[in-house]
């Protein structure tokens, strides 16, 4: 039973390394289960860690990898590990330099997972930067057309994106939990484990980036292209998953992808409660939450795997 | 079988209808194609401040969606805060004629300008504002589209144009039965007792959100503010589960026209809503034309609790959390009007 455990733990153990991007940033790139399997590429989200594939052992990073599949998970420039210097960055840095080097290390074509508004920067890379590598995509609560924040999305960015200093403040922790968990269902523990470790720093520079995303609906990227733009020439093959509760990447904000990527065939699931899923998921409850695993994680799994 | 039926309605009988105020008039103009439409007048108390206010219901539903009670009337919080307000009934609903059969466009092509023609004539004003929840906003998308006049500024709560948007309930729609009519309202009428009885029912799981408003008026709402559903109306509006917003025969592609709208539209959502999902309601604020404002209610934008679809027009705090920002469109779009 020891030996079972420990093999278990030895397996869901990522390894990581630091990868060198073109402008000699560092990212921090993990890998899941052994070389050799069907490779994915896991984003999460701006200011998240790489614990919303992976908190404490359970995630779709152990579950794709339960199924054969290499699993990468990154952390783009200034976040989680890869967490230095922050106010140099801007968001169009990552999808120039930090996907493609990303990229350059799997070495083989991958499909990827895409989370929030950095799984947005990468389906845009898909244009360009990882034009020819990627294969199918996953994305979600990916935004399309980000909107104006509400309210409380605004004080949190305002307040420089440092979303685990914001767990312990007795007044902003509400905000955070209103755009990130509320609405979603969780086990007993998890959202408390989820707040020490799924939320990491945006940094100054990246909020502001993003705030400014936000308010104008379209991102200019280092090529003078914009997001918008690359969304048009997008043409992978995705599943899109969209929480009715997500209160920081709303579903009307990613449903349009649709719509946009005329050469993608894009299949949509947007949960709400009436209906058979478990709950309506918020942002974090897509990854984290008490059904993810049937109701998320099973569903992308076999799109990946072209199983119908 | 028979008494159990018989049981059913002893008890739907409980629920009590409360009646209009002494206040209301009642109207019954006829529509271009020879209807009958109900419709009640609620004056403006105090000083008049502004346009009058025409309300329209949605799908299975009637003119009480606007005035349940004397604490759940978007017609009365109106009139209090000096607008003339009209609730109107559809064919079919309410105490309307009920034809045989209608459609989608009906509503549109004749009621709806039969009902603006009321108010412009009995009010002496050439411009009126609107609310429409649900289909009722859709209705408007339609008739403005389609180069309706009269209206100054329109406000929609929960109304759809395209329910392909990755909810089941779309594709579901689509299954519709559209050779009879649906008896929605009938089984409203006989479950209304039962509201609430079940913790986390599929009617407040589809229709509203319990922190917002308690079963015991829903159950009113079940029990007189409802209606049955025309087939022809089922027809026309399955096809927004193929993302289909259309004309009965398909050469208006309402959807596509929405671009040629100038009425201001104030463009409401609920966070919670399960019927019309955000990126439904969302899908027609990026349809129309302008001026137009988008509204998510919801906590992220300073609501007390989520928003399902009724909550919007019988929530216990809609009239701060809502109405008052309709009200306030309003105003603000006064001066545009010739």
């Amino acid at each position: 039973m020891i030996a079972l455990l420990c093999l278990t733990l030895a397996a869901a153990a990522p390894s990581h390394r630091r990868v060198i991007t073109s402008d000699g940033i560092a990212v921090a790139l993990y890998r899941y289960g052994e070389p050799g399997g069907p490779a994915v590429l896991l984003v999460p989200d701006l200011g998240l860690t790489r614990a919303v594939f992976d908190l404490q052992g359970e995630g779709l990073a152990s579950h794709l990898v339960a199924h054969g599949h290499t699993v990468y998970v990154v952390e783009l420039r200034g976040q989680g590990a890869a967490r230095q210097d922050g106010n140099r960055y801007g968001l169009a840095q990552m999808v120039a330099s930090d996907l493609p080097a990303v990229a350059k290390v799997i070495g083989e074509p991958f499909d990827l997972v895409a989370h929030g508004y950095a799984g947005t920067l990468a389906l845009a890379a898909t244009a360009r930067e990882l034009k020819g590598r990627v294969r199918k995509v996953v994305a979600i609560a990916t935004p399309a057309l980000p909107e104006v924040p509400s309210d409380v999305a605004r004080t949190v960015l305002r307040q420089g994106g440092d979303f685990l200093a914001l767990t312990h403040d007795p007044e902003l922790h509400r905000a955070l939990d209103l755009l990130f968990i509320w609405g979603g269902r969780f086990r007993p523990g998890r959202v408390e484990a989820l707040r020490a470790h799924a939320f990491g720093t945006l940094g100054p520079a990246l909020s502001a980036d993003l705030l400014k995303w936000l308010y104008t609906g379209n991102l200019v990227l280092e090529d003078d292209s914009t997001v918008l733009g690359r969304l048009q020439q997008y043409d992978r093959e995705t599943l899109l998953f969209d929480g009715l509760l997500d209160g920081y990447a709303s579903p009307e904000q990613c449903v349009p992808l649709k719509e946009i990527a005329q050469k993608a065939d894009v299949h949509l699931r947007t949960f709400s409660r009436f209906e058979l899923a478990s709950e309506d998921y918020s942002h974090l409850s897509l990854l984290l939450g008490a059904g993810a695993a049937d109701e998320v994680f099973e569903p992308a799994r076999k799109f990946l795997e072209g199983v119908r | 079988m028979k008494h159990l039926a018989l049981l059913l309605l002893a008890l739907a009988g409980c629920v009590r209808e409360v009646p209009l105020p002494d206040f209301a008039e009642r109207h019954r103009p006829m529509t271009d194609d020879g209807l009958e439409l109900s419709m009640v007048r609620y004056r403006a108390r105090g000083e008049p401040a502004g346009r009058p206010v025409l309300l329209c219901h949605g799908i299975s539903a009637n003119d009480r969606n606007m005035d349940l009670d004397e604490h759940h009337s978007l017609a009365r919080w109106l009139s209090e805060h000096g607008r003339e307000a009209w609730t109107m009934s559809l064919r079919g609903t309410g105490t309307s004629t009920h034809p045989v059969d209608a459609t989608f466009d009906d509503f549109w092509q004749h009621d709806l300008p039969a009902a603006i023609h009321e108010v412009q004539r009995v009010s002496g004003a050439e411009q009126i504002d609107y609310v429409g929840h649900s289909m009722g906003g859709m209705i408007v998308y339609a008739y403005l589209a389609e180069g309706g006049q009269g209206l100054g500024a329109v406000a929609t709560l929960g109304s759809p144009t395209n329910l392909a948007t990755g909810t089941l309930s779309g594709p579901a729609v689509v299954f519709l039965p559209g050779n009879f009519s649906i008896p929605s309202g009938s089984g409203a009428y006989l479950a209304a007792p039962f509201e609430g009885a079940i913790d986390d029912g599929l009617v407040a799981r589809l229709f509203y959100n319990p922190e917002n408003t308690r079963p015991e008026v829903f159950a009113r709402l079940m029990a007189y503010g409802t209606a049955d559903i025309a087939g022809g109306v089922a027809r026309q509006l399955s096809r927004l589960g193929a993302g289909h917003f259309e004309s009965a025969d398909g050469k208006l592609d309402f959807r596509r026209d929405m671009a040629r709208v100038t009425t201001p539209v104030l463009v409401v959502a609920g966070r919670l809503d399960r019927v019309a999902p955000a990126p439904a309601v969302k899908d027609g604020y990026r349809a129309l034309g302008g001026p137009k404002e988008w509204l998510m209610v919801s906590q992220a934008h300073g609501a007390k609790a989520e928003y399902g679809h009724m909550d919007l027009v019988v929530g216990e705090r809609a009239a701060e959390e809502v109405w008052s920002k309709v009200l306030t469109f309003f105003h603000g779009h006064t001066q545009e009007v010739k």
